[in-house]
């Protein structure tokens, strides 16, 4: 058979590796290519079953086309399945087998193979790496997304979906960064159109972005147009969450911002001054200072501002604080200015801080203080002297009051006597009766200066305060006073009295002053009865002297402590109306009041009452 | 004229009525034969220390057996003179009385203090006045023994 042997030729020498089987599976004919395939040579031909050289794992595969084959006559059925190599490794044959049964001339079902095991190895590590990558994305903590040309989100990575909150689902209707703040769309706009226009180019970036939750997040990306790479064909996002960092950041920064914004609104002057004297930082009341815009003022040496400060004090504080690290507080005259400024100044690291203020108003006031203050010292020791004057002058006025009244009555009285002596027998009783009249008027003024001199006397002297037993005082008081009215007889009735403290010679005063009006206006009684008292009450004494005299009427109370003020006339009682205005004198002095109660006819009860301490 | 150095009394006082009632009532007394007025604190001076008019005719030896003075006089006052008849060996020991019209007067002291033998307030009531100073010139005079 001419053909047949053709045929055979050609089967013996194609590469593809071919086999024929019979409708059970049994193996017809085996190629060269298809032994070569396996590894083995042609002299093994027959001792192979087909089915044998097949990878166990991939026989199922094998039957079911071969099965498919039988069921469809001439259709081929394709698939891939691995042959065992004689040195046991697998090798992958890429195949076809047609059911040619009912063919005339082949009468068997062919398969064809030939050996696509590199392939298969390369392809196996491509799908290894891919799986890695994808691992790889899939597991970053960046989040990854790719875009199709018209920016659709064509993938997602889960990192990604963590990061926004949104599915990929939702995501597919969003731009590739997602919905952007209003305010970093500007930005991102140009971003993204730069990484069109672009291709291969990174581009970063940072923006926020909503979440499904609603709040806005800051994300760091960088965007790289890949859509001309075959391998990725798409325009793909890194990014990532850097909110809290963000937060940080603008935390930091309004600190920052605080601060300054602190530095530039409060009241005081304040700039930095580094080691060379520039200007570090300034805020806006240096302005006041040197009446240039702070600005301006930034890394320019302070000397150059205002030649004026050369060798004033203030270069003198500021070198002092930068050379020894100490602080320096004082206050400065500003040239020019005519503004007087308190300056702080700091050593700080590399330089000095200086707050200050204008102190103008304040100095200004405080020299006003000062001057009220001279003034007011001058006026005091100005009226001290002009009252040391007039104490002086008081007390010059009242000596000679007392010397220079009293010696001209001693002459009248004098003369008047010698010539009552010596020129008796001329004089007749009328005449006597004058004389008598002149020596009595004149005895009763010398009374009156020395009563007048004695109540000055009380309102100039100063009160020595002790402790006192008023009981001996008024006791000794009544003694002397009884001895000198010892014609009269005088009941008198002593209480108790409680001690006070207060200046013995003028409480001595006051007791002789009312114990001698009370004899004095209880002369004309029959009985005459005189009775003294006091008692402590809250901290303050109170004694009364009460007789039964002649009393007075107290419509004119208030007339008896006033000095010359009598309420009877001297016809009556002798008097010149001092007594009762020294006592009312004293007891002020010691910070207590006097009063008197009486009835005309009914006696009259003087009292008296000072703090007893 | 009387022998300046035998004089008992001097008496400085500026007034001439109270030097006229303080004479008459020593005089009275008997107490006034060896009395010279001076009528001021500079004249008091120059015959205590035998100085000026008193030059040629007294001698500081002799001395009275008291000065009665005024304190309040013209040119030179009582404490002016007692002062210094007090800080003078010569005259410190003779007995000097002060006078004074007024009860407020500061001085007192500041006599006592420059060694003044006595201090008194010449009372105005006339009889007061005249017993005053007949006591004082019986005390001075009768009853106190002078140191020379």
């Amino acid at each position: 058979m001419e053909s047949e042997q053709r045929y055979r030729i050609i089967l013996e020498n194609v590469v593809e590796g071919v086999m024929l089987f019979s409708e059970d599976r049994e193996v017809l004919y085996q190629s060269p290519s298809i032994l070569k395939i396996g590894g083995r040579a042609i002299d093994e031909r027959t001792k192979i079953h087909g089915f044998q050289t097949i990878y166990p794992e991939d026989y199922e595969i094998v039957q079911y086309h071969f099965d498919a084959a039988l069921r469809n006559p001439g259709v081929p059925q394709y698939f891939q399945a691995r042959l065992r190599h004689k040195k046991g490794h697998s090798v992958w044959l890429e195949a076809n087998i047609t059911n040619h049964l009912g063919t005339m001339g082949i009468n068997a079902l062919v398969m064809m193979g030939r050996d696509i095991t590199e392939r298969k190895i390369t392809e196996q590590r491509l799908n290894d790496s891919e799986k890695r990558f994808r691992a790889l994305i899939e597991y970053n903590y960046d989040g990854i997304l790719l875009a199709d040309d018209k920016d659709q989100v064509v993938y997602q990575s889960p990192s990604a979906a963590k990061i926004s909150g949104w599915n990929f689902d939702e995501r597919k209707s969003q731009p590739s960064l997602g919905i952007i703040h209003p305010d970093d769309l500007p930005q991102i706009n140009i971003i993204t159109r730069f990484v069109r226009e672009n291709p291969g180019k990174p581009y970063f970036g940072s923006c926020r972005r909503l979440k499904k939750d609603g709040n806005y997040q800051w994300i760091e990306f960088t965007q790289t147009n890949l859509l001309h790479d075959k391998n990725v064909s798409a325009i793909v996002t890194n990014l990532r969450d850097i909110t809290d960092k963000k937060l940080a950041e603008e935390k930091l920064l309004s600190a920052t911002d605080r601060l300054e914004s602190v530095l530039q609104r409060m009241g005081d002057g304040f700039m930095i001054l580094n080691a060379e004297w520039e200007f570090v930082f300034t805020n806006n009341q240096v302005f006041e200072l040197f009446g240039i815009n702070p600005e301006r003022m930034i890394g320019k040496r302070i000397w150059d501002f205002n030649p004026g400060l050369a060798g004033s004090l203030l270069e003198l504080e500021f070198k002092a604080a930068m050379e020894t690290a100490d602080s320096r507080n004082f206050e400065f005259l500003l040239p020019d200015k005519n503004k007087w400024i308190y300056f702080r100044v700091n050593p700080i690291p590399g330089g000095i801080s200086v707050f200050f203020n204008d102190i103008t108003k304040q100095k200004t006031g405080e020299q006003e203080v000062k001057k009220l203050h001279r003034e007011l010292e001058q006026k005091v020791e100005d009226r001290t002297a002009e009252l040391q004057k007039a104490n002086r002058e008081l007390e010059a006025f009242t000596y000679s009051v007392s010397h220079d009244l009293r010696a001209p009555l001693r002459g009248i009285i004098g003369f008047t006597s010698i010539l009552e002596e010596d020129y008796s027998t001329q004089l007749d009783e009328e005449a006597r009766r004058i004389t008598g009249i002149i020596k009595n008027n004149t005895t009763k003024m010398g009374q009156l200066i020395d009563d007048l001199l004695a109540f000055s006397r009380v309102g100039r002297a100063e009160l020595q305060k002790t402790e006192m037993n008023q009981e001996i005082l008024v006791r000794e008081i009544r003694d002397d006073i009884a001895r000198d009215n010892s014609s009269r007889q005088i009941e008198w009735l002593i209480h108790p009295l409680p001690p006070v403290r207060a200046d013995i010679n003028s409480f001595r005063q006051v007791w002789i002053n009312l114990i001698t009006n009370a004899v004095k206006y209880s002369g004309k009684v029959e009985k005459p009865v005189i009775e003294i008292g006091g008692n402590l009450n809250n901290g303050h004494v109170t004694y009364y002297v009460k007789d039964n005299g002649v009393g007075f009427d107290e419509k004119y109370a208030g007339k008896l402590f006033r000095v010359f003020q009598r309420l009877h006339s001297s016809d009556e009682f002798e008097g010149t109306g001092v007594g009762l205005a020294i006592v009312d004198k004293i007891i002020s002095k010691h910070g207590g009041r006097v009063w008197a109660r009486s009835e005309p006819g009914q006696g009259a009860c003087f009292s008296f009452s000072v703090p007893a301490h | 004229m009387m022998n300046l150095n035998t004089v008992e009394i001097l008496l400085a006082e500026d007034n001439m009525n109270d030097a006229e009632l303080i004479i008459r009532e020593l005089k009275k007394n008997n107490l006034a034969n060896n009395l010279v007025h001076v009528k001021n604190g500079e004249e008091a001076l120059e015959f205590i220390f035998g100085t000026g008019k008193y030059a040629e005719i007294r001698s500081a030896e002799y001395q009275p057996k008291v000065v009665i003075m005024d304190i309040q006089m013209p040119k030179v006052n009582g404490i002016e003179v007692l002062e210094k008849m007090k800080s003078t060996p010569l005259t410190r020991s003779i007995p000097v009385v002060m006078l004074t019209s007024s009860k407020e007067s500061p001085d007192i002291k500041r006599c006592y203090m420059l060694g003044a033998n006595s201090y008194i307030v010449k009372p105005v009531n006339f009889e007061h006045f005249a017993d005053s100073i007949r006591c004082l010139g019986q005390y001075w005079l009768l009853l106190n023994q002078p140191p020379y």
